[in-house]
């Protein structure tokens, strides 16, 4: 006697159906199962290999953008706009200018800056220093700094001006020039560098392009600066965002700016 | 023993209810049982481990996020690409196997010394790392205060709260001349300090006045003997010539008067060092072009010619901006200071000597 042989096709029936309900049921956990493994398995590559080698990888990218899209919407647009150009009335940096406050636009370092912020109150954030405010009786509250008189504030952004375009008044620029190398007032070039360009290893920014954090480059914005000084913060996100998604933000602002390259 | 089918048919039909729920519950009842003891043994087992073992029940996986486990503190990959990119100068990618494995057991190393720190609790007898945390914990305030963006409404409200913060910066331009006599006694007028009687003792060409030599000790007119009484008529004299056009130069080889430092354009903060806070006050209150009273202190009679006197005018909110986004963020980090003191002491039980007992916080 075979098996089946004497059940009625009614109930014949009935059993089909629960077995195919049964198989579909498996294979939908091994899909499922799978397509776990896999996202585990792809997020695990993703956050162990080396940051600055996921823009050359098609899959990682592709896992990163949409959450890095969504992840900058939610925290970082609020100051840094959705196009990623910031505020210079703020002084928020614009992201997609090519032009790197820290760093040079590295993933990874892109990736730290969000994991430790700037100036956050994170003890592994950047605050190396800050912009003195030079028209006040202590300009800087780390050191002793003389401060500038209107004259030499204005001497000192005829100088910068004059990386640009050239200034009438050329004893001012002239005078802006020795304030700048000061080594007792002003001391400039202390963080601006001695070519004036900036060192992206502490956050000073480059004065001879046409690139500003705060204001517009004009004369006005650049002698606020100088006299109020600047001391931006970004907000450590170490504790307030899961790994992967402070990754994928490094990558979204990575790519989003013209991935790293810097106009001259 | 023979394990029997427990599955129950679909169809019962044909047997008794009764019968069908004594043999399934018999089945059902051995079988609970004996995976009841199997779960309480594996339960256990893992408890022991726990409990027994130092590892615990830890697990054996390092999170990709992380290069390493130590006690179950993790090692973050970013922070070695930092240290290794710190210390060998060049990319992640060009590092050697060999520095990256040293860089990761210096990591090891300050994790393992960190922790160990923990227990010999440093925080109570290091005083560097009791520095360090209360530091860490201000700084943690601003974290906190540094996260949120305030909108745009908080800003506003904040600037039309403080109206009296958000002002140009006033500018101060002064001939400032100094009469000092020479051997007599430059009396302290009214509102002088105790200088009087000292005069010429103090230096003109000092420059800052901070501090206030003589501080507030000047005064109009008054004269503390002939002496004083003459160097105050030629003061006079001199503000009589200068009032009239004379030039300074002119009015300075004339009378004797001293320049201690012209810095032209000072901003109010730097004028008010400069000239003191007497005199300071004095020019605030002038115009420009116009000349003062003599002025009576310690070290000798103050006159001052005010060339600019541009005062602070109230900026916009628009141009306050900035600064507006700075004070209200440095605000709302010392609100969070202040709560969380607030909070710690709260929670504590301080005890003061008795000999202290008028300590508040």
């Amino acid at each position: 006697m075979t098996a089946g042989q004497g059940i009625p096709p009614k109930r014949r029936r009935g059993r089909l159906l629960w077995l195919v309900l049964v198989a579909a049921f498996v294979l939908g956990c091994v899909i499922g199962g799978f397509s776990l493994a896999h996202a585990h398995a792809l997020r695990a590559r993703f956050l162990m290999v080396p940051a600055d080698s996921i823009p050359g990888d098609a899959e990682l990218m592709s896992f990163a953008m949409s959450r890095g899209a969504s992840a900058y919407a939610e925290h970082c647009a609020s100051c840094h706009g959705a196009h990623l150009r910031g505020d210079p009335a703020l002084a928020i940096p614009n992201l997609a200018d090519h032009d790197w406050l820290y760093g040079t636009g590295r993933v990874s370092e892109i990736e730290r800056v969000i994991l430790y912020g700037i100036r956050s109150g994170n003890s592994k954030g950047w605050d190396l220093a800050h912009m003195p405010a030079f028209a006040t009786a202590r300009p800087y509250d780390l050191y002793a700094m003389v401060p500038l008189s209107p004259g030499d504030i204005h001497d000192v952004t005829s100088y910068l001006l004059s990386f640009r375009q050239a200034q009438a008044d050329a004893a001012a620029v002239e005078r802006g020039k020795q304030i700048f190398y000061d080594t007792n007032k002003g001391v400039c070039n202390d963080c601006h560098g001695s070519d004036a360009k900036g060192d992206s290893a502490i956050g000073a920014p480059d004065l001879t392009d046409a690139t500003w954090l705060r204001g517009d480059g004009s004369r006005q914005s650049i002698e606020d600066t100088i006299a109020h000084g600047l001391a931006g913060r970004c907000p450590a996100w170490i504790a307030e965002l899961p790994p992967e998604t402070i990754r994928a933000v490094a990558v979204y602002v990575y790519s989003a700016s013209g991935a790293g390259e810097k106009v001259e | 023993m023979r394990w029997r089918c427990t599955c129950i048919p679909l169809r019962v039909r044909g047997k008794k209810l009764s019968e069908l729920k004594s043999t399934a519950s018999q089945v059902n009842v051995t079988r609970s049982m004996v995976l009841c003891a199997i779960g309480a043994v594996v339960g256990l087992a893992i408890a022991g481990v726990g409990l027994f073992s130092a590892r615990g029940t830890a697990t054996h996986n390092v999170p990709p996020e992380d290069i390493a486990l130590v006690n179950q503190r993790p090692v973050l990959r970013s922070d070695f690409v930092t240290q290794l990119e710190g210390e060998t100068g060049e990319s992640f990618d060009q590092a050697t196997r060999a520095e990256k494995l040293k860089v990761l057991d210096e990591m090891i190393r300050e994790e393992l010394l960190v922790q160990r720190g923990l227990e010999l609790d440093f925080a109570e007898t290091d005083q560097m790392t009791r520095n360090a945390l209360a530091m860490a914990m201000d700084q943690q305030a601003l974290a906190e205060a540094t996260t949120s963006q305030p909108s745009e409404q908080q800003l506003r409200e904040f600037f039309d709260k403080n109206p009296a913060r958000y002002a140009s910066d006033g500018i101060l331009t002064v001939r400032h001349l100094v009469l000092v006599a020479a051997g007599g006694s430059v009396g302290a007028g009214d509102g002088a300090a105790s200088g009087g009687g000292k005069g010429g003792a103090a230096s003109a060409s000092g420059g800052d006045r901070s501090g206030g030599v003589g501080g507030d000790g000047v005064g109009k007119g008054g004269t503390g003997g002939a002496g004083g009484e003459q160097a105050m008529q030629k003061a006079r004299e001199a503000v009589a010539a200068l009032r009239a056009n004379t030039p300074v130069e002119a009015v300075m080889a004339k009378f004797g008067l001293t320049e201690p430092r012209n810095d032209g354009d000072e901003f109010y903060f730097a004028a008010k060092i400069h000239l003191g806070d007497a005199v300071y006050a004095q020019a605030l209150r002038m115009k420009e072009g116009e000349v003062s009273e003599p002025l009576q202190a310690a070290d000798g009679i103050h006159i001052v010619r005010v060339i600019k006197n541009k005062v602070p005018v109230p900026l916009s909110f628009e141009h306050a901006r900035l600064q507006v986004l700075t004070d209200l963020k440095n605000a709302q980090q010392e609100r969070l200071i202040a709560a969380t003191m607030k909070f710690l002491r709260e929670r504590s039980k301080i005890l003061i000597a008795p000999d202290y007992s008028d300590y508040k916080p």
